[in-house]
Protein backbone atom coordinates (compact mmCIF):
# COMPACT_ATOMS: atom_id res chain seq x y z
CA UNK A 1 0.00 0.00 0.00
CA UNK A 2 1.34 3.42 -0.93
CA UNK A 3 1.17 5.77 2.03
CA UNK A 4 2.64 8.75 0.24
CA UNK A 5 -0.63 10.69 0.30
CA UNK A 6 -1.72 9.53 3.70
CA UNK A 7 -3.59 12.33 5.40
CA UNK A 8 -3.92 13.04 9.09
CA UNK A 9 -7.60 12.19 8.94
CA UNK A 10 -8.89 9.74 11.50
CA UNK A 11 -12.29 8.41 12.40
CA UNK A 12 -11.25 7.76 15.98
CA UNK A 13 -13.67 8.95 18.66
CA UNK A 14 -10.80 9.20 21.14
CA UNK A 15 -7.96 11.67 21.27
CA UNK A 16 -5.56 8.98 20.12
CA UNK A 17 -5.99 8.05 16.49
CA UNK A 18 -6.48 4.34 15.93
CA UNK A 19 -4.99 2.55 12.95
CA UNK A 20 -7.66 1.60 10.47
CA UNK A 21 -7.46 -1.61 8.48
CA UNK A 22 -8.78 -1.97 4.96
CA UNK A 23 -11.05 -4.98 4.54
CA UNK A 24 -10.57 -6.36 1.05
CA UNK A 25 -13.87 -7.29 -0.56
CA UNK A 26 -14.02 -8.03 -4.28
CA UNK A 27 -17.58 -9.37 -4.21
CA UNK A 28 -20.10 -7.61 -6.43
CA UNK A 29 -22.98 -9.31 -4.64
CA UNK A 30 -24.71 -6.77 -2.36
CA UNK A 31 -26.04 -9.58 -0.18
CA UNK A 32 -22.48 -10.71 0.58
CA UNK A 33 -21.29 -7.18 1.30
CA UNK A 34 -24.27 -6.32 3.52
CA UNK A 35 -23.66 -9.56 5.38
CA UNK A 36 -19.96 -8.71 5.68
CA UNK A 37 -20.92 -5.38 7.24
CA UNK A 38 -23.02 -7.14 9.86
CA UNK A 39 -20.22 -9.63 10.49
CA UNK A 40 -17.70 -6.84 11.01
CA UNK A 41 -20.07 -4.95 13.31
CA UNK A 42 -20.87 -7.89 15.54
CA UNK A 43 -17.68 -9.98 15.39
CA UNK A 44 -14.80 -7.47 15.06
CA UNK A 45 -15.28 -5.96 18.47
CA UNK A 46 -12.19 -3.78 18.54
CA UNK A 47 -10.15 -1.67 16.17
CA UNK A 48 -11.27 0.38 13.21
CA UNK A 49 -12.15 -1.18 9.88
CA UNK A 50 -12.85 0.27 6.46
CA UNK A 51 -14.45 -1.82 3.72
CA UNK A 52 -14.69 -0.42 0.20
CA UNK A 53 -17.04 -2.29 -2.08
CA UNK A 54 -19.05 -2.11 -5.25
CA UNK A 55 -22.20 -3.82 -6.40
CA UNK A 56 -23.83 -5.08 -9.55
CA UNK A 57 -26.87 -2.88 -10.36
CA UNK A 58 -29.14 -2.96 -7.33
CA UNK A 59 -31.27 -0.87 -5.03
CA UNK A 60 -30.60 -0.96 -1.30
CA UNK A 61 -33.44 0.12 0.98
CA UNK A 62 -33.28 1.23 4.61
CA UNK A 63 -34.02 -1.30 7.31
CA UNK A 64 -37.51 -0.03 8.02
CA UNK A 65 -38.58 1.05 4.58
CA UNK A 66 -41.48 -0.15 2.49
CA UNK A 67 -39.89 -1.27 -0.77
CA UNK A 68 -43.19 -0.80 -2.58
CA UNK A 69 -43.44 2.84 -1.50
CA UNK A 70 -39.90 3.79 -2.51
CA UNK A 71 -38.79 1.73 -5.47
CA UNK A 72 -40.09 1.19 -8.99
CA UNK A 73 -39.93 -2.58 -9.22
CA UNK A 74 -40.78 -2.55 -12.92
CA UNK A 75 -37.72 -0.37 -13.54
CA UNK A 76 -35.64 -2.70 -11.36
CA UNK A 77 -36.77 -5.50 -13.65
CA UNK A 78 -35.90 -3.48 -16.75
CA UNK A 79 -32.40 -2.66 -15.48
CA UNK A 80 -31.90 -6.14 -13.96
CA UNK A 81 -31.34 -4.47 -10.61
CA UNK A 82 -31.68 -6.59 -7.48
CA UNK A 83 -33.47 -5.37 -4.35
CA UNK A 84 -31.81 -5.64 -0.95
CA UNK A 85 -32.57 -4.42 2.55
CA UNK A 86 -29.67 -3.15 4.64
CA UNK A 87 -29.16 -3.00 8.38
CA UNK A 88 -29.13 0.76 8.83
CA UNK A 89 -31.74 3.48 8.71
CA UNK A 90 -32.64 6.06 6.13
CA UNK A 91 -33.78 5.88 2.54
CA UNK A 92 -33.11 3.85 -0.56
CA UNK A 93 -29.95 4.16 -2.63
CA UNK A 94 -28.92 2.90 -6.05
CA UNK A 95 -25.75 0.89 -6.57
CA UNK A 96 -23.85 -0.09 -9.67
CA UNK A 97 -20.20 -0.53 -10.59
CA UNK A 98 -19.79 3.23 -10.89
CA UNK A 99 -20.74 3.73 -7.25
CA UNK A 100 -18.21 3.16 -4.46
CA UNK A 101 -19.55 2.14 -1.06
CA UNK A 102 -17.59 2.60 2.11
CA UNK A 103 -18.29 0.98 5.45
CA UNK A 104 -16.54 1.99 8.66
CA UNK A 105 -16.72 -0.05 11.85
CA UNK A 106 -15.39 1.57 15.00
CA UNK A 107 -16.03 2.18 18.69
CA UNK A 108 -19.00 4.44 19.09
CA UNK A 109 -18.58 7.90 20.51
CA UNK A 110 -20.62 9.46 23.26
CA UNK A 111 -23.42 10.62 21.02
CA UNK A 112 -25.36 9.29 18.08
CA UNK A 113 -25.36 9.93 15.19
CA UNK A 114 -21.73 10.65 14.42
CA UNK A 115 -21.93 11.88 10.86
CA UNK A 116 -19.50 14.74 11.38
CA UNK A 117 -16.88 12.35 12.73
CA UNK A 118 -17.10 9.99 9.78
CA UNK A 119 -17.85 12.40 6.96
CA UNK A 120 -15.23 15.05 7.67
CA UNK A 121 -12.30 12.82 6.59
CA UNK A 122 -14.19 11.94 3.39
CA UNK A 123 -14.80 15.62 2.66
CA UNK A 124 -11.10 16.31 3.32
CA UNK A 125 -10.13 13.50 0.97
CA UNK A 126 -12.40 14.90 -1.76
CA UNK A 127 -10.82 18.33 -1.24
CA UNK A 128 -7.42 16.76 -1.91
CA UNK A 129 -8.77 15.82 -5.34
CA UNK A 130 -9.97 19.34 -6.01
CA UNK A 131 -13.62 18.81 -5.09
CA UNK A 132 -15.24 21.43 -2.91
CA UNK A 133 -17.70 19.31 -0.96
CA UNK A 134 -19.57 19.83 2.29
CA UNK A 135 -21.76 17.97 4.77
CA UNK A 136 -25.40 18.88 4.37
CA UNK A 137 -28.77 17.58 5.54
CA UNK A 138 -26.96 16.03 8.56
CA UNK A 139 -25.85 12.88 6.79
CA UNK A 140 -25.09 13.69 3.15
CA UNK A 141 -22.15 15.09 1.21
CA UNK A 142 -22.95 17.66 -1.44
CA UNK A 143 -20.79 19.24 -4.13
CA UNK A 144 -22.50 22.42 -5.21
CA UNK A 145 -26.19 21.69 -5.08
CA UNK A 146 -25.83 18.02 -5.95
CA UNK A 147 -25.67 15.13 -3.54
CA UNK A 148 -22.72 12.83 -4.12
CA UNK A 149 -22.89 10.71 -0.96
CA UNK A 150 -25.69 9.41 1.25
CA UNK A 151 -24.94 7.91 4.64
CA UNK A 152 -26.54 5.99 7.49
CA UNK A 153 -25.50 4.19 10.67
CA UNK A 154 -26.30 1.27 12.92
CA UNK A 155 -25.26 1.00 16.56
CA UNK A 156 -24.78 -2.29 18.40
CA UNK A 157 -23.48 -2.13 21.95
CA UNK A 158 -20.28 -0.12 22.00
CA UNK A 159 -19.71 -0.32 18.26
CA UNK A 160 -21.00 1.71 15.36
CA UNK A 161 -21.24 0.91 11.68
CA UNK A 162 -21.25 3.94 9.43
CA UNK A 163 -21.68 3.44 5.71
CA UNK A 164 -22.24 5.56 2.66
CA UNK A 165 -22.28 5.76 -1.09
CA UNK A 166 -19.93 7.74 -3.29
CA UNK A 167 -21.46 8.34 -6.71
CA UNK A 168 -18.37 8.27 -8.90
CA UNK A 169 -19.44 7.26 -12.38
CA UNK A 170 -22.84 5.71 -11.76
CA UNK A 171 -25.72 5.39 -14.21
CA UNK A 172 -27.74 8.36 -12.99
CA UNK A 173 -30.49 7.61 -15.49
CA UNK A 174 -31.08 4.20 -13.93
CA UNK A 175 -30.81 5.74 -10.46
CA UNK A 176 -33.48 8.29 -11.31
CA UNK A 177 -35.84 5.77 -12.81
CA UNK A 178 -35.55 3.20 -10.01
CA UNK A 179 -35.46 5.50 -6.97
CA UNK A 180 -36.32 9.02 -6.08
CA UNK A 181 -40.06 9.08 -6.63
CA UNK A 182 -42.02 8.24 -3.52
CA UNK A 183 -45.24 6.51 -4.44
CA UNK A 184 -47.82 8.56 -2.59
CA UNK A 185 -50.65 6.26 -3.54
CA UNK A 186 -49.24 3.79 -1.01
CA UNK A 187 -50.18 4.29 2.63
CA UNK A 188 -48.03 2.67 5.29
CA UNK A 189 -46.06 3.41 8.43
CA UNK A 190 -42.52 3.36 7.13
CA UNK A 191 -39.41 5.48 6.81
CA UNK A 192 -39.61 7.69 3.70
CA UNK A 193 -36.65 8.43 1.46
CA UNK A 194 -35.51 12.01 1.05
CA UNK A 195 -34.46 12.29 -2.60
CA UNK A 196 -32.10 15.05 -3.73
CA UNK A 197 -30.57 16.03 -7.06
CA UNK A 198 -27.46 13.89 -7.52
CA UNK A 199 -24.20 14.08 -9.44
CA UNK A 200 -21.17 11.93 -10.14
CA UNK A 201 -17.76 12.77 -8.71
CA UNK A 202 -15.67 11.83 -11.73
CA UNK A 203 -16.49 14.86 -13.90
CA UNK A 204 -15.53 17.12 -10.97
CA UNK A 205 -11.99 15.76 -10.61
CA UNK A 206 -9.00 17.94 -11.41
CA UNK A 207 -7.29 14.85 -12.83
CA UNK A 208 -9.44 12.09 -14.28
CA UNK A 209 -9.02 8.60 -12.87
CA UNK A 210 -10.90 5.30 -12.96
CA UNK A 211 -12.94 4.24 -9.94
CA UNK A 212 -10.33 1.64 -9.00
CA UNK A 213 -7.72 4.36 -8.50
CA UNK A 214 -10.24 6.52 -6.64
CA UNK A 215 -10.85 3.62 -4.24
CA UNK A 216 -7.11 2.99 -3.82
CA UNK A 217 -6.60 6.66 -3.02
CA UNK A 218 -9.20 6.59 -0.25
CA UNK A 219 -7.65 3.46 1.20
CA UNK A 220 -4.18 4.99 1.09
CA UNK A 221 -5.42 8.16 2.75
CA UNK A 222 -7.23 6.45 5.60
CA UNK A 223 -5.84 2.96 6.22
CA UNK A 224 -2.65 1.53 7.66
CA UNK A 225 -3.05 -2.12 6.79
CA UNK A 226 -5.11 -4.66 4.88
CA UNK A 227 -7.26 -7.55 5.97
CA UNK A 228 -8.76 -10.35 3.92
CA UNK A 229 -11.54 -12.54 5.33
CA UNK A 230 -10.41 -16.08 6.11
CA UNK A 231 -12.13 -18.99 4.37
CA UNK A 232 -14.09 -19.69 7.55
CA UNK A 233 -15.16 -16.05 7.82
CA UNK A 234 -16.21 -15.98 4.17
CA UNK A 235 -18.29 -19.12 4.75
CA UNK A 236 -19.89 -17.53 7.82
CA UNK A 237 -20.67 -14.34 5.91
CA UNK A 238 -22.17 -16.31 3.05
CA UNK A 239 -24.23 -18.35 5.51
CA UNK A 240 -25.62 -15.15 7.04
CA UNK A 241 -26.34 -13.80 3.55
CA UNK A 242 -28.23 -17.00 2.70
CA UNK A 243 -30.28 -16.76 5.89
CA UNK A 244 -30.97 -13.04 5.62
CA UNK A 245 -29.81 -10.81 2.80
CA UNK A 246 -30.62 -13.25 -0.01
CA UNK A 247 -34.11 -14.03 1.25
CA UNK A 248 -37.46 -12.76 0.07
CA UNK A 249 -38.59 -12.49 3.68
CA UNK A 250 -35.89 -9.97 4.57
CA UNK A 251 -35.71 -7.91 1.38
CA UNK A 252 -39.41 -7.68 0.56
CA UNK A 253 -41.38 -9.38 3.34
CA UNK A 254 -40.26 -6.98 6.06
CA UNK A 255 -42.03 -4.09 4.34
CA UNK A 256 -44.73 -2.76 6.68
CA UNK A 257 -48.35 -3.56 5.91
CA UNK A 258 -49.79 -1.10 3.42
CA UNK A 259 -52.74 -0.19 1.26
CA UNK A 260 -52.67 1.04 -2.31
CA UNK A 261 -55.53 2.85 -3.99
CA UNK A 262 -55.02 4.01 -7.56
CA UNK A 263 -56.74 3.89 -10.91
CA UNK A 264 -59.72 1.98 -9.57
CA UNK A 265 -57.52 -0.68 -7.99
CA UNK A 266 -57.54 -1.20 -4.22
CA UNK A 267 -54.99 -3.48 -2.64
CA UNK A 268 -53.86 -4.38 0.85
CA UNK A 269 -50.62 -6.19 1.54
CA UNK A 270 -48.73 -7.60 4.50
CA UNK A 271 -45.28 -9.18 4.58
CA UNK A 272 -44.93 -8.50 0.85
CA UNK A 273 -47.99 -10.59 -0.02
CA UNK A 274 -51.35 -9.47 -1.38
CA UNK A 275 -54.07 -9.86 1.27
CA UNK A 276 -56.92 -8.38 -0.76
CA UNK A 277 -57.31 -6.80 -4.17
CA UNK A 278 -60.32 -5.43 -6.05
CA UNK A 279 -60.97 -3.31 -9.11
CA UNK A 280 -63.76 -0.85 -9.85
CA UNK A 281 -64.14 -2.34 -13.29
CA UNK A 282 -65.32 -5.59 -11.86
CA UNK A 283 -62.52 -7.70 -13.29
CA UNK A 284 -62.03 -10.74 -11.10
CA UNK A 285 -58.39 -10.73 -10.09
CA UNK A 286 -58.89 -12.62 -6.86
CA UNK A 287 -56.26 -15.07 -8.12
CA UNK A 288 -53.74 -12.50 -6.90
CA UNK A 289 -54.69 -12.97 -3.23
CA UNK A 290 -51.70 -14.60 -1.56
CA UNK A 291 -49.39 -13.64 -4.44
CA UNK A 292 -45.92 -12.33 -3.69
CA UNK A 293 -45.69 -8.71 -4.68
CA UNK A 294 -43.24 -8.59 -7.56
CA UNK A 295 -43.97 -7.87 -11.20
CA UNK A 296 -42.88 -11.35 -12.22
CA UNK A 297 -45.05 -13.10 -9.62
CA UNK A 298 -48.09 -11.01 -10.53
CA UNK A 299 -47.45 -11.57 -14.23
CA UNK A 300 -47.24 -15.30 -13.67
CA UNK A 301 -50.56 -15.38 -11.79
CA UNK A 302 -52.23 -13.31 -14.53
CA UNK A 303 -50.46 -14.89 -17.47
CA UNK A 304 -53.61 -15.61 -19.40
CA UNK A 305 -55.27 -12.29 -18.69
CA UNK A 306 -55.31 -9.28 -21.01
CA UNK A 307 -55.34 -6.94 -18.00
CA UNK A 308 -51.97 -8.15 -16.63
CA UNK A 309 -49.85 -5.27 -17.91
CA UNK A 310 -52.34 -2.68 -16.67
CA UNK A 311 -52.55 -4.29 -13.21
CA UNK A 312 -48.75 -4.45 -12.95
CA UNK A 313 -48.46 -0.80 -13.93
CA UNK A 314 -51.01 0.23 -11.31
CA UNK A 315 -49.34 -1.74 -8.56
CA UNK A 316 -45.66 -1.13 -9.21
CA UNK A 317 -45.26 2.12 -11.19
CA UNK B 1 -44.49 -1.40 37.68
CA UNK B 2 -41.64 -0.33 35.40
CA UNK B 3 -42.22 2.30 32.72
CA UNK B 4 -40.04 1.83 29.64
CA UNK B 5 -39.60 5.21 27.98
CA UNK B 6 -38.32 6.45 24.64
CA UNK B 7 -34.68 7.24 25.45
CA UNK B 8 -32.77 10.34 24.45
CA UNK B 9 -29.77 9.31 22.38
CA UNK B 10 -28.31 12.74 21.86
CA UNK B 11 -28.62 16.27 23.11
CA UNK B 12 -31.64 17.94 21.61
CA UNK B 13 -33.30 14.73 20.43
CA UNK B 14 -37.06 15.25 20.44
CA UNK B 15 -38.41 11.95 19.15
CA UNK B 16 -37.55 8.64 17.57
CA UNK B 17 -39.38 6.19 15.35
CA UNK B 18 -40.18 2.94 17.05
CA UNK B 19 -39.46 0.63 14.16
CA UNK B 20 -39.68 -2.82 15.67
CA UNK B 21 -40.63 -4.59 18.83
CA UNK B 22 -38.42 -7.62 19.25
CA UNK B 23 -40.54 -8.90 22.14
CA UNK B 24 -44.27 -9.33 22.83
CA UNK B 25 -46.44 -8.50 25.81
CA UNK B 26 -46.16 -11.39 28.26
CA UNK B 27 -42.50 -12.10 27.48
CA UNK B 28 -39.93 -12.35 30.25
CA UNK B 29 -36.71 -10.57 29.37
CA UNK B 30 -33.29 -10.39 31.01
CA UNK B 31 -31.36 -7.21 31.67
CA UNK B 32 -29.53 -6.35 28.43
CA UNK B 33 -31.93 -8.17 26.12
CA UNK B 34 -32.89 -6.15 23.07
CA UNK B 35 -36.58 -5.27 23.30
CA UNK B 36 -36.98 -2.78 20.44
CA UNK B 37 -35.22 -0.94 17.66
CA UNK B 38 -35.62 2.75 17.02
CA UNK B 39 -34.48 4.95 14.16
CA UNK B 40 -33.25 8.49 14.66
CA UNK B 41 -31.55 10.49 11.89
CA UNK B 42 -30.96 7.34 9.80
CA UNK B 43 -29.32 5.54 12.73
CA UNK B 44 -30.69 2.23 13.98
CA UNK B 45 -30.38 1.92 17.76
CA UNK B 46 -31.33 -0.97 19.97
CA UNK B 47 -33.25 -0.47 23.20
CA UNK B 48 -32.13 -2.93 25.84
CA UNK B 49 -33.98 -4.04 28.96
CA UNK B 50 -32.64 -2.22 32.02
CA UNK B 51 -33.89 -4.93 34.38
CA UNK B 52 -34.98 -8.55 34.46
CA UNK B 53 -38.67 -8.01 33.85
CA UNK B 54 -41.93 -9.29 32.39
CA UNK B 55 -43.39 -7.12 29.63
CA UNK B 56 -47.00 -6.35 30.53
CA UNK B 57 -48.07 -3.93 27.82
CA UNK B 58 -46.70 -2.40 24.63
CA UNK B 59 -47.86 1.22 24.52
CA UNK B 60 -46.59 2.19 21.05
CA UNK B 61 -47.00 0.61 17.66
CA UNK B 62 -44.27 -0.20 15.16
CA UNK B 63 -43.87 2.80 12.88
CA UNK B 64 -44.96 5.34 15.51
CA UNK B 65 -42.89 8.46 15.99
CA UNK B 66 -42.59 8.78 19.76
CA UNK B 67 -41.45 11.78 21.79
CA UNK B 68 -38.49 11.33 24.13
CA UNK B 69 -39.69 10.35 27.61
CA UNK B 70 -42.99 8.90 26.41
CA UNK B 71 -43.85 5.53 27.90
CA UNK B 72 -43.55 2.87 25.19
CA UNK B 73 -44.03 -0.22 27.37
CA UNK B 74 -44.94 -1.27 30.89
CA UNK B 75 -43.34 -4.15 32.71
CA UNK B 76 -43.15 -5.92 36.08
CA UNK B 77 -39.81 -6.45 37.74
CA UNK B 78 -38.46 -9.98 37.93
CA UNK B 79 -35.59 -8.87 40.15
CA UNK B 80 -35.67 -9.77 43.81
Amino acid sequence: MNHSIRSTASFSASATPTDMRLVLNDSRDPAFSLSAEEYLLTEKTDGEWLMLWRSAPSVIIGKFQNVYAEVSLTECERFSAGVYRRNSGGGCVYHDMGNLNYTIIADRGEESPEYERFLSPIVAFLASLGINAEIRDKSAIFAGNKKISGNAESVVGGRVMHHGTLLFDADLSALGRITGHAREKIKSKSIPSNPSPVANIRPMLDDDMPIERFADSIANALCDGEYRFTADETAEINSLADRKYRTWEWNYGRSPAFTLDAGGLALSARHGMIESITTDGGADISALVGCRLTPSDVRERLSDRACADEIIKLIFD
Amino acid sequence: MIDVKMPSLKEGMESGILCEWTIDAGDNVKRGDVIAEIEVDKVINRIEAAYDMKIVELCAEEGDEVKVGTIIARAESNEH
